[in-house]
């Protein structure tokens, strides 16, 4: 199994499959063949879940462990680190006897939104190659960077894989969209369950409080079968208690476009308007709620206060001695272990910043920000209660709510101005599950929708997504197949319709 | 020693040697902005939050509460949902912050 090869999938990796119709089974190498019996198995699932008798595995993110197989989290500093155990996900993946056949590149250390800070290169969404009209594709490696239309992140390597065919679905972490993003920009489905109901242990951590174990694929079935799958106890997490109750749909949907009409894309609008007139024409009924508007203003920077903070205290593990990069062989003890290979090993943009910012908010006359943040959630929770899941079955969102360019990266909120990059923090912040069905299509990217149900309401708003999905068919239009044709041999199309 | 809005400081210097890392003078300056623009951020919602003094201490008063001496329902809404991790003693809520145990 390579990691780096397969899993990168930068701008480099597609201009070599395109340009020489490389045969991908080069990408799965021995793996496979030492994992024979699963295959079969695969088969027998994959055949449950309605697909072809092809081999199509599964995808981690590069942020999970499978013992002895290098989990570099996109990052320098854990270039050589070799997950010491198997993570609980993996574990289950081969009591379900699910192939999976590499992790996928990703943001440094999960920290970012558009797949752009990974230490092994950016990652490309597939939509550049279908979009060659505009970009030839030899010139790949040289689009500017405005220019290039992102997969999203933090978890795009494993999205693009599924989006092109080379996964059945893609597993990763999932702190503040970081696979329901992708998701969407990549045409699939990303689902991230209520906090707690699949188990964490065995993944490299960005905030203990946020870091939610999600499941992408293309359809909400494929997601929903996978989910009964993995929502399951582990007493190696503390935190994994799954709550799951049995859904009573009352076919009622809330939304809030006011807030949302002015401060999204206007082609995630549009796609939003859609979704809910296609609801309602399946005999949903679909409203505006009103909600306290500045409740919104404050997510981003309440998000921040406790990702950093957590994210700091997680990076505070890394060192030279046990993680792998490259220890200097000057200076006292400590600078060798420490200041050394961390000064080398982690990225400025994102792992030092976040580092930096959360050491701060640490530092007790800053634990008041604390205090801030579980104020402001507990209101939100409230609020969302009590005016939407009391009455409704859940809330319809944007997803990502911009188009993937990396020219719209947005920073935190500036002094509570409304972002349009929160709804996706939103369920994180809440507790409660979510999932982003895409809907639309154009020149610019994937649009999709969000739905969030309450605090153990997972299977109430699968169901709904599930008739959603139906409603548009996303997939039938647009998919890269991977095809199985003979021993570990796999040719590789892309369809556009 | 930078002061910021409402006595908010930082010392870029003492955090960096906690961070045990270190950047260059042009790394310095970018991080600082970027400290000063968090801290302009981070006082909206301190606002927002309407945090006083009382409720600051109270909040971590529940920290040193024993387990048994909480009761769920005397707590915020969102305790009703806590997980108590018996290996840490950190009462871990749903995507929210921790409350530490004794």
């Amino acid at each position: 199994m390579t990691f780096k090869n397969f899993a990168g999938m930068t701008i480099n990796d597609f201009m070599h499959f395109k340009k020489n119709n490389v045969n991908l089974s080069q990408y799965f190498t021995e793996y496979y063949n030492q994992n024979t019996p699963q295959i079969k198995w695969t088969n027998a699932l994959l055949r449950q879940f309605g697909y072809m008798d092809n081999n199509i595995p599964i995808t981690f993110k590069d942020n999970m462990y499978i013992a002895g197989q290098i989990a570099s989290s996109g990052s320098h500093m854990l270039e050589n680190f070799k997950a010491p155990f198997d993570s609980h996900m993996y574990t289950l993946c081969q009591k379900h006897h699910i192939n999976v056949h590499g992790s996928g590149n990703m943001d440094e250390l999960a920290m970012g939104s558009h797949n752009i800070y990974s230490y092994f290169g950016k990652v490309l969404n597939p939509i550049n190659i279908h979009n060659n009209k505009k970009f030839d594709i030899k010139d790949v490696g040289n689009i500017a960077d405005d220019q290039i239309i992102t997969p999203g992140g933090s978890g795009g390597g494993p999205l693009v894989c599924t989006s092109m065919g080379l996964s059945l679905g893609a597993f990763g972490t999932d702190t503040g969209g970081s696979l329901r993003g992708p998701a969407e920009w990549n045409g699939l489905v990303g689902y991230k369950p209520t906090f707690g109901n699949i188990s964490r242990y065995g993944i490299a951590e960005l905030s203990s409080h946020l870091d939610t174990i999600s499941l992408a694929g293309k359809t909400v079935d494929c997601v929903k079968k996978m989910a009964k799958i993995f929502i399951d106890n582990d007493p190696k997490d503390s935190v994994c208690q799954p709550i799951l109750h049995t859904p009573k749909i009352t076919k009622k949907i809330a939304t809030f476009n006011y807030i949302v009409k002015n401060i999204i894309d206007p082609h995630s609008y549009e796609a939003m308007i859609k979704a809910q007139d296609k609801l309602r024409e399946a005999g949903y009924i679909v409203e505006e709620v009103k909600i306290n508007e500045n409740l919104f203003q404050y997510m981003d920077i309440t998000y921040s206060i406790i990702c950093y903070s957590d994210a700091s205290s997680s990076l505070g593990t890394y060192n030279g001695l046990l993680y792998g990069a490259k220890m200097q062989k000057e200076g006292s003890l400590t600078d060798r272990i420490y200041k050394g290979p961390r000064s080398e090993g982690l990225g400025l943009l994102q792992a030092k910043r976040r580092s930096i910012i959360g050491k701060l908010l640490l530092q007790p006359e800053y634990k008041i920000c604390h205090v801030a943040a579980y104020k402001y959630i507990s209101q939100l929770y409230k609020h969302l209660c009590q005016n939407v899941f009391n009455h409704y079955d859940c809330l319809l969102t944007p997803a990502n709510g911009i188009t993937p360019r990396i020219n719209n990266l947005q920073s935190s909120g500036q002094n509570g101005a409304l972002t349009s990059d929160i709804w996706l923090c939103m369920s994180n912040l809440f507790g409660g599950p979510a999932i982003s069905v895409p809907v639309d299509k154009n020149q610019y990217g994937m649009h999709g929708v969000q739905l969030c149900g309450n605090i153990g309401e997972d299977l109430k708003i699968l169901d709904i997504a599930e008739d959603l999905d139906n409603i548009f068919k996303f997939n039938e239009k647009f998919r890269g197949k991977c095809e199985y044709i003979n021993d570990n041999k796999y040719e590789f199309i892309v369809e556009d319709k | 020693m930078t002061t910021a809005p409402n006595n908010l400081k930082y010392n870029l210097d003492d955090l960096l040697s906690k961070c045990q890392f270190s950047l260059n003078e042009s790394e310095s300056e970018w991080m600082s902005n970027q400290l000063q623009e968090f801290i302009r951020n981070i006082h909206s919602i301190i606002k927002f939050a309407n945090v006083e003094e009382t409720e600051y201490i109270k909040f971590w008063q529940v920290g040193k509460l024993r387990e048994d001496e909480i009761i769920p329902e005397k707590l915020d809404v969102l305790l009703s949902n806590t997980h108590i991790d018996s290996n840490t003693n950190f009462f871990t809520v749903p995507g929210t912050l921790y409350v530490e145990a004794q």
